[in-house]
């Protein structure tokens, strides 16, 4: 018994005997460890728990691809299509229905059309900022090369001096109103 | 990969994910269940079945708890509610095993045995203290296998359980006093050995 692993298990039994309780589970943790193995499971359990796995039924999958969906305003938005449409089905007339489609079809292509248009006026302005950017980019290149940018500052500090006096006599009250 | 992205990827509908849960867990489980009911038969069809009430519940899962406790927590009550309906079935560990069940210490393999001396001393020692395990209530038992074999903390075998912290260290605290006797009444240990006291 000088096994050390046998140590383990007197040193235990003698702690629990003196009842040093922090001592004895720490112990009889390693007791555990050495000699009381965790039973192994049968081979194949795992094929066996998936093969008894209960397949997805049609409802199932649906569910599942219902979920992929995931956000409920998408959900509700598209449950409040479907409730529109039958009601629609339900109460309308053929004719009346293939006149609403084409309708439908004619709005349709008009917003298309215009937002085709926005799209291309909101790019074409985008195309003069770029321009614009781009000649400011090189203004401030030409400037910065020329060495006079301490000039400009100086003249802008000027300007900006000059445009502060005049709003400030443009704002003041006037001696008729006083 | 988590447990937790497991989990989504089983709902997502993977079956390799689940596999992979079952592969990463099975062993505690079948390891509880195995030492709850003392029946390898018993366990295994069991440990099939919490795997697919756990399949079947996995909406349910609480991605903030731990995959383990909550697998744990279910293979605890199905064996809680088996015991419960065929009441305590005491097979001592060294009566013969019944046609078609394995004795739950043939699964106990040991690598580091190296010699025949040594590999008997350890099978002497490996099959008293699962004889003190098997002897021991229920509840101190599965309280042993969950915080000695699983190393699982006192809160996670008290939300496995449902039982209040201080049950379970009171219970820990009796099943290793209770092993200690049957150890030391055991003979195994030689006379004069450290701590060593024989009861019989």
């Amino acid at each position: 018994m000088s096994d050390p692993r046998t140590d383990d298990l007197n040193r235990w039994l003698a702690a629990e005997e003196t009842g040093n309780l922090d001592q004895a589970d720490a112990l009889f943790a390693r007791v555990v460890a050495s000699h009381l193995p965790i039973l192994q499971e049968p081979a194949g359990l795992t094929a066996g728990i998936l093969a008894a796995l209960p397949r997805p039924s049609v409802s199932n999958r649906l569910a599942a691809a219902w979920n992929l969906v995931g956000a409920r305003w998408v959900r509700a938005a598209v449950a409040a299509a479907v409730a529109v449409l039958g009601v629609a089905l339900a109460t309308l007339s053929v004719s009346r229905l293939v006149a609403f489609a084409s309708w439908s079809v004619e709005v349709l292509a008009k917003i298309t059309g215009i937002a085709m248009v926005s799209l291309a006026a909101v790019a074409e302005t985008c195309g003069a900022a770029v321009a614009v950017l781009v000649d400011l980019g090189r203004a401030a290149a030409v400037v910065a090369g020329s060495g006079s940018v301490p000039v400009l500052i100086a003249a802008n500090a000027v300007v900006a001096c000059i445009a502060f006096l005049g709003l400030s006599r443009l704002m003041s009250p006037r001696e008729e109103f006083s | 990969m988590t447990d937790a992205q497991l989990v989504e990827r089983t709902l997502a509908g993977s079956d390799d994910a689940f596999g992979e849960l079952v592969a990463r867990h099975q062993r505690s489980v079948y390891n509880l269940l195995a030492r709850m009911l003392r029946n390898p038969a018993l366990a295994e069809e069991l440990t099939q079945d919490t795997f697919l009430k756990a399949f079947r519940n996995l909406r349910s899962f609480n991605p903030d708890f731990k995959f383990t406790n909550w697998v744990l927590k279910i293979a605890h009550n199905s064996a809680v509610d088996l015991l419960r309906q065929r009441g305590p079935q005491l097979v001592p560990i060294d009566e013969p095993a019944a046609a078609g069940q394995r004795p739950v210490e043939e699964s106990i393999v040991d690598p580091r045995s190296d010699d025949a001396s040594r590999r008997l001393e350890q099978r002497d020692l490996a099959r008293i203290l699962g004889a003190a395990l098997d002897r021991l209530r229920p509840e101190y038992r599965r309280a042993v296998v969950l915080r000695y074999q699983q190393d699982l903390s006192c809160e996670d075998i008290s939300t496995i359980t449902g039982e209040p912290v201080g049950t379970v260290k009171s219970h820990l605290h009796r099943a290793r006093a209770e092993m200690a006797a049957f150890v030391r009444g055991s003979g195994l240990l030689q006379p004069g050995a450290d701590g060593a006291r024989r009861n019989g």
